[in-house]
């Protein structure tokens, strides 16, 4: 696939380039080669050319979580944010969708561009942006009052879209995207909190599939399951990922090594949590750059 | 260090609150001119139409941006406001009332003179309500005396010991609170006046207000106690101090400010109680020292009696009446608040 | 910090499990002893209102019978033969406090639902803290306080929207009247109960409202709900029966209430279901009205009614606890 070749690298910034559009990158070889190969050549992949993070910043009250992470997620690539607890990986991941507003304290500073456009621009509504960019939580969290099906197609009633297409063909389109199609085909009117964590977690997938999004964002979705479901999920997003850019957030490492394309590695050192590297992700977990990451991936902390 | 500095996109911009502020100000003006040449008129009328058009104009400027979910989510917006608006002004609207209609009829007389020798219906600067203040002050000072222990021990019961029976008793303590003021009154009269020779006295208004006044006294000091850090009776207990003395000498120390904030809410709960006055207290025109033999002027019935009285004198008696005591009332909120908020950052 | 040493493996044997056991000093007996005999204070007394009240107004129950419960009237008349005939029958003041708490939940349900949902989720936080102060001072309102402003302030207000609802919507039943009189009307006392219970029912709303899940909340948001929209799909169905217990410790509270009542309502011994007319009834406010005057046949009758009171704020707040908990734990 032509549109999996570029990811570009930020890395703690220096605090003059803080103010600009365009940070301060370090080449990664190869893959920024491509990057400005495939910039020159002006050529958008198929699915737009996904999202980038500006010197992207985060504040809880005082306390500045994440600092300065610049990094692109191409379109239809799978990108895995690992790293110690506390490093600000799941921090960054919720400034990607503008969840992290939700925190009253909150405060943020960059830019996150969709398909070349701040979505943090004022004026812009927010919602919107939230439909082009799912989102799938920890914990499983369907709505225990709607039945299996409701569930699903949950989103196009709260963001009040009028689908033109069957609801029934979308129903099992997400489903069997999500791979729960089979289990759950006979009794779609059920309540969906007699479904296990993994069919939950699944179902929480599909309910994100149901709005298109272009990007899908993913939290540690696997931590409260079992190796089973986790399994199950894994092969849901390696299928996923044909068609949407997906950003994983993941504190396993066999699991960033299976899934995804690229890798970026997040580390606090007592201050904010910051990027330490990004890369394809092979190069990162055989041959990393930095030794804070191989001191990581080797198992030496965290 | 960076110099990057926190900003909040997601917050109104100047922009934003100037087109809301317009808009507010742009629809209250309409209001009043349509007021002005259509017949209609009332507080009402402003009320409602100030909405409608608010409404109006405001979806206009969000449509814009967001289409009909924004509107719908406007409104929702706006509709809640309004209801939190029409609570405010009833609060408001009391507050006022009392305020204006009390403090005509202020005067130092009041603390310092009896209805010895005045009737409700003289003019207002005669007499005063200083017998009323003692018997509410007695009978406040009874009912502390009986309800803070009963109060405090059920909820050392209920967080130092966690009987089996604790979900029972507050659950009791729940239903207690239900408990309509009239038939406190009327269990005190059914209970003692109709079978011993005690008769109206403050001290039987004081045991029917303390029916009142346990359960607040309980479910507050409760919430407190559980505050306290469960390392600390654990400190208690490590050094061989046994547990009622933890209790005593540990927990109920950290927890003062506490139990005094639940103390002055169940004051303020019962200050103004007026229905179990009239079956257990009666009344008094002056001074009566002894709480245990005799009727006794309390502020409640001072209030009570100029209502009934009704001729304007009475009336105005009780409006400078009550607004004493809603602000002993108001006092005794702003303490509990105070003593409060210094427990939750002393933790 | 982890520790060093290698552990040892202790030989492979069943432990019997040891049952921790420990025999309370004396003090410590006597401590829980008093303690445990003071928690059940609230039993008791709520035992001995429902003895007492029983025993003193049992006459009644046995003489009226049923009577007492379905008819109307309240009289004691000495007969030709120098006896005393009494008729007390309740309906009428059931009928009206009944009326009156409904009136009363219509207004105050919506109101206090939306405060409280303002309050949660749209208030800024300093507007927030001091409605919150606001709605807490409003329950500490003493009740003759609301009876006050009922009668002077409101009054003359709620006579005038009454006339408007009449004028407009009389061809509903509820809503005509026999005779155009406006003033002191179940209406009217509906109105300065809801005031009352407005507090109540907002803060068990708000309670609930704040408990509402996050992750449920950031679900609904995350698929691009508006906030409209994330209260509709989450907050109210998990809100709902915090919504309706808080109502029904409001109505517990509104059957119960006494002056407030009585200083704006026209109590009259007949069943009256036009709430805007100027005739109502209400248990509480019926028994000061009669107190003044009773002999000791009454007497035995109010202390009979006050019982009835009493089961039915019991009943209700049993209910509204029951629900309320559930409401919270099931987390649903």
């Amino acid at each position: 696939m032509d549109n999996m070749d570029n990811i570009d690298k930020g890395e703690r910034e220096n605090e003059s380039d803080m103010s600009t559009q365009s940070p301060a990158t370090k080449s990664l070889g190869d893959v920024a080669n491509k990057r400005a190969e495939k910039n020159a050549a002006g050529g958008l992949a198929p699915l737009g050319v996904g999202l980038e993070a500006r010197g992207v910043h985060a504040w809880f009250g005082k306390h500045h979580a994440l600092e300065g992470v610049s990094l692109d997620f191409s379109a239809g690539t799978v990108t895995a944010l690992i790293g110690p607890s506390g490093c600000g990986k799941s921090t960054f991941i919720r400034t990607l969708n503008r969840m992290h507003e939700f925190i009253p304290s909150a405060a943020m500073a960059g830019q996150v561009l969709l398909d070349g456009k701040d979505i943090y621009e004022p004026g812009i509504d927010v919602t919107k942006i939230r439909l082009q960019i799912g989102m799938v939580f920890q914990k499983p969290n369907p709505f225990p009052s709607m039945t299996i099906g409701e569930n699903v197609l949950a989103g196009l009633k709260l963001a009040q879209i009028k689908y033109d297409g069957a609801k029934e063909v979308l129903l099992e389109e997400c489903l069997t995207r999500a791979g729960l199609w089979n289990e759950v085909k006979d009794r779609l009117g059920a309540h969906a909190g007699g479904l296990s964590g993994g069919q939950q977690q699944r179902l929480c997938i599909a309910r994100a599939l149901a709005l298109k999004p272009k990007v899908l964002l993913m939290d540690e979705p696997c931590s409260a399951l079992d190796p089973g479901s986790t399994l199950r999920i894994e092969d849901t997003i390696s299928e996923l990922s044909k068609s949407m850019t997906i950003v994983i957030v993941t504190h396993n490492m066999q699991q960033a090594a299976r899934v995804s394309d690229y890798t970026a590695f997040f580390l606090t050192e007592g201050g904010p949590g910051h990027m330490i590297e990004v890369g394809p992700t092979n190069e990162i977990f055989s041959r990393p750059k930095d030794e804070r990451t191989e001191n990581y991936v080797s198992g030496r902390f965290g | 260090m960076t110099t990057v500095q926190p900003i909040r996109p997601w917050a109104p911009s100047k922009q934003d609150r100037t087109i809301t502020a317009a808009s507010v100000i742009g629809s209250a003006v309409l209001t009043t001119v349509i007021i002005a040449i259509t017949p209609l008129k009332g507080k009402l009328a402003y009320f409602f139409l100030f909405f409608l058009l608010w409404f109006f104009v405001d979806s206009v400027l969000i449509a814009r941006r967001s289409g009909s979910k924004g509107i719908r989510d406007g409104l929702a917006a706006k509709v809640t406001l309004f209801g939190a608006i029409i609570v405010l002004l009833a609060v408001a609207s009391i507050l006022w009332a009392t305020v204006s209609r009390g403090v005509k009829g202020l005067h130092l007389s009041l603390f310092s003179h009896t209805m010895k020798v005045t009737s409700f219906t003289d003019p207002v600067a005669n007499g005063g309500m200083l017998h009323s203040l003692i018997g509410t002050l007695y009978l406040i000072l009874i009912a502390i005396i009986i309800s803070v222990p009963m109060g405090i021990l059920t909820a050392i019961y209920l967080t130092e010991i966690k009987g089996r029976a604790a979900g029972l008793i507050r659950f009791l303590v729940q239903a207690m609170s239900g408990v309509p003021s009239v038939v406190a009154g009327l269990f005190i009269y059914a209970a003692i006046i109709l079978n011993t020779p005690l008769r109206n006295s403050a001290f039987l208004g004081g045991l029917a207000l303390t029916i009142l006044m346990v359960p607040t006294v309980t479910r507050t000091a409760e919430e407190v106690l559980n505050l306290v850090p469960h390392d600390l009776r654990e400190a208690g207990l490590a050094m061989g101090a046994t547990q009622w003395k933890t209790v005593a000498l540990v927990v109920l120390p950290a927890a003062r400010s506490g139990l005094i904030t639940a103390t002055v809410l169940g004051v303020a709960r019962i200050a103004g109680e007026t229905a179990p006055l009239l079956f257990t207290v009666g009344v008094f025109d002056a001074i009566n020292p002894n709480p245990f033999k005799g009727g006794s002027g309390t502020i409640p019935m001072y209030i009570w009696l100029g209502l009934l009285a009704g001729t304007p004198e009475s009336v105005q008696r009780a409006w400078t009446a009550i607004l004493i005591l809603l602000a002993v009332v108001l006092i005794l909120f702003t303490l509990a608040r105070t003593l409060g908020n210094k427990k939750i950052k002393a933790n | 910090m982890s520790s060093t040493f290698a552990p040892q493996t202790p030989p492979v044997s069943a432990p019997a499990p040891r049952k921790l056991m420990t025999k309370p000093r004396p003090s410590d007996q006597i401590y829980r002893g008093v303690v445990t005999a003071f928690s059940f204070s609230a039993l008791i007394i709520l035992a001995l209102i429902g003895a007492f009240l029983l025993i003193k107004g049992f006459a009644t129950f046995k003489n009226q019978g049923l009577n007492f419960f379905t008819t109307a009237g309240w009289s004691v008349q000495t007969n030709d033969a120098g006896k005393e005939v009494a008729h007390f029958g309740l309906s009428a003041m059931l009928l009206g406090t009944v009326l009156i708490a409904l009136v009363a939940l219509f207004i105050a349900v919506p109101l206090s639902v939306l405060t409280a949902l303002f309050l949660t989720f749209y208030a800024p936080e300093r507007i927030r803290n001091f409605l919150i102060s606001v709605v807490d001072l409003m329950a500490a309102f003493p009740s003759i306080l609301y009876g006050l402003w009922g009668f002077f302030i409101l009054g003359p207000m709620a006579e005038y929207w009454a006339k408007l609802i009449n004028k407009y919507l009389s061809w509903i039943p509820f809503f005509s009247v026999p005779q155009p009189s406006f003033t002191r009307s179940p209406f009217i006392a509906g109105i300065v109960l809801a005031v009352m219970i407005v507090p109540i029912i907002t803060s068990v709303s708000r309670e609930v409202f704040s408990q509402t899940p996050l992750d449920r909340v950031q679900a609904a948001y995350a698929l691009g709900a508006s906030k409209w929209g994330m209260i509709k799909a989450v907050v109210l169905p998990f809100g709902s029966s915090g919504i309706v217990g808080g109502a029904m410790l409001g109505l517990g509270r509104a059957f119960g209430e006494t002056v407030a009542v009585f200083s704006v309502l026209n109590i009259v011994f007949r069943p009256n279901w036009h709430i805007l007319f100027t005739q109502g009834g209400n248990v509480a406010s019926m028994i000061i009205g009669q107190w003044g005057e009773a002999g000791k046949t009454e007497i035995s009758a109010l202390l009979a009614a006050g019982l009835v009171l009493f089961m039915l704020t019991l009943l209700v707040n049993f209910a509204a606890d029951f629900v309320v908990n559930r409401a919270v734990k099931s987390g649903r």
